[in-house]
């Protein structure tokens, strides 16, 4: 069983009991199926970072200037003297 | 009861990259808000990451001035955590393959040397900056940092006591900045210091609730924070004043105390996962190789050359040693005038003097090397005098002035004509009857007084030497 409030805490988000039910539902379910995997026979095969046969994919260490801090911003709900402005957060 | 303090440190140094990690943004420290940011750094959707290579090579000078042991195949991961200083809610950092591991860094203290050994250095990019706006209730986001390439250094549970921690700080701080992977300027946040701590009965096997420390920006600040932390944790064991529990605490400057910041969270609540978007990074013998061969003098090797080469006192050489910015001017003061002793002390006693005095740290120290071996020279031939030559270094940091000219135009030539020195030391003789008498008494300290004035009358600028023998004939004769 997934405790569902652990994951909402670290995900900052507030579910509704509706929610919540449907959520556990579908994630147990999920955790069924991957049980499911641990029956095969892993042992000789690596790790798997990417489905890409590439490695080294590297670029120089130059600037390039992309786009300006208005374009940047344009698509903020907020802004203030070049910030993003959003709720009150403290840590 | 006798307590032991068990520490691990984190530290996190920003690497000397012109570029972000994984974008073409620029990484330099101190522009406008956002000005430094792009769509990939910005956590756009589907905006492609590509790893600077420049930062790889730093992450293997690291490697390499730690004597860690290179990962072959390193990857990148992400790290989940919801805070807005993050704008794709996951850092990308290496959890499964980092760069490197075990390596060790040696320190010296008061009870000898002793290996810190080292867990893993990864590399990983660093988080925005968030301001708190009161006024408006609101917090204030500025993408510049986001995505700047640093290393994490994650040591062992080795150290017991603040010392050691400062002088691993110092070592590493060398060592890094001398390889020229970072600068290290704590002031700036390029190095960064969380300390892990516990604390446990002497002799005991078992260790004691751990709390990280943040936030602290100096060595001093450390320094106060782990005696502070060191003695809450032993409080609390001894009164039960408080529960300790696994958190992460802020160090109060001003208030001189740590506080609550957050419960600690678990690794697997950061739910690392390898990240897809960013090949493998194969690193070949090769690779290695050409980052050994390309890296500069260690602060060790610049050390045994001082010292060896050099013939220069030891403790001189490790003050000049431990900081990339002295080691720098003494070199580049050095290729204007090859006298290595001269030149160090007037590093060490003239230059940190005045530094200290203006509250600047070592790193801070701005100056033309040429003219500053110029007025050594000046001094060293006798054309000024050495007090002379003290307030002309004011001048030439300050307002950049040239010394050779400087002491033209203002007359500020040693003055060594005998004839005049003699007529201005029988003049402070009959000025002051009361000390000569004195003299006569045999209170020898009068005669710093008499020089003093001597020196006075004639504006500074007189020999010492000179004047000093002259007065010593003329009071002989009395
Ligand atoms: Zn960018």
């Amino acid at each position: 069983m997934l405790e569902i409030s652990k994951y909402e805490s670290l995900t900052k988000l507030n579910l509704t009991e509706i929610e919540r039910t449907q959520i556990e539902k579908i994630a147990n379910k999920l955790i069924v199926s991957f049980e499911d995997l641990r029956e095969i026979d892993t042992k000789n095969v690596e790790p798997l970072v990417s489905v890409l046969v590439l490695q080294n994919v590297l670029r120089e260490d130059i600037n390039v200037k992309s786009i300006s801090r208005e374009e940047l911003l344009s698509n903020a709900p907020e802004q203030y003297g070049g910030y993003f402005q959003v709720p009150k957060t403290l840590d | 009861m006798k307590y032991e303090i068990v520490m691990g440190l984190e530290v996190h140094v920003e690497l000397s990259t012109q570029s972000k990690l994984f974008c073409g943004c620029s990484a330099k420290f101190g522009a406008d808000a956002n000005d430094n940011v792009c769509p990939a750094c910005a956590g756009m959707p589907g905006m492609p990451a590509v790893t600077n290579q420049k930062a790889v090579d730093l992450g293997i000078d690291a490697a390499i001035v730690t004597n860690s042991q290179i990962t072959r195949t390193m990857t990148f991961d992400k790290k989940n955590y919801f805070y807005p200083d993050l704008p794709t809610s996951y850092q990308i950092t290496q959890w499964f393959a980092p760069i490197c591991r075990n390596g060790w860094v040696e320190i010296e203290t008061e009870r000898g040397k002793k290996k810190i050994t080292l867990k893993q250095i990864h590399i990983e990019e660093d988080a925005g900056k968030m301001v708190h706006d009161a006024r408006s209730g609101t917090s204030m986001l500025d993408f510049n940092r986001t995505s700047v390439p640093l290393i994490e250094i994650v040591s062992n549970p080795d150290f017991r006591d603040a010392e050691e921690v400062i002088d691993y700080l110092e070592k590493l701080r060398a060592l890094l900045s001398f390889a020229g992977v970072s600068d290290c300027k704590m002031q700036e946040g390029s190095m960064r210091c969380d300390v892990n701590i516990s604390v446990r009965p002497a002799g005991s096997e078992k260790l004691g609730v751990r709390t990280e420390m943040k936030n602290m920006n100096s060595l001093k600040a450390i320094t106060a924070a782990i005696a502070f932390e060191a003695n809450r944790h032993i409080d609390a064991i001894e009164t039960g004043s408080e529960v300790l529990i696994q958190e992460t605490r802020g160090w109060d400057d001003d208030k001189g105390i740590t506080f609550s910041m957050r419960e600690k969270e678990d690794a697997t609540d950061y739910r690392y996962f390898p990240n897809p978007e960013l090949m493998p990074i194969v690193i070949s013998d090769e690779w290695i190789e050409r980052v050994r061969s390309s890296l500069p003098e260690t602060s060790q090797d610049k050390f045994v050359r001082m010292t060896q080469t050099l013939g220069l006192p030891e403790y001189d050489s490790s003050i000049i040693t431990r900081s990339k910015a002295l080691a720098d001017i003494f070199d580049q003061t050095m290729a204007h005038f090859d006298k290595p002793k001269e030149v160090v002390n007037w590093i060490i006693v003239e230059l940190l003097g005045i530094a200290k005095g203006d509250n600047k740290g070592e790193d801070d120290i701005r100056i033309d090397c040429r003219k500053f071996a110029d007025l050594i020279r000046l001094v060293d031939e006798k054309a000024i005098n050495r007090n002379v030559g003290k307030k002309l270094l004011i001048k030439v940091l300050e307002e950049d002035v040239d010394p050779e000219n400087y002491v033209k135009e203002h007359g500020l030539g040693m003055l060594t004509d005998t004839s005049l020195i003699d007529k201005a030391v029988s003049e402070v003789l009959a000025e002051n009857p009361k000390s000569v008498a004195e003299f006569k008494e045999g209170k020898l300290k009068v005669v710093g007084f008499l020089m003093g004035q001597i020196m006075k009358k004639m504006g500074g600028k007189a020999d010492p030497e000179a004047v000093k023998s002259i007065l010593q004939s003329q009071l002989d004769q009395l």
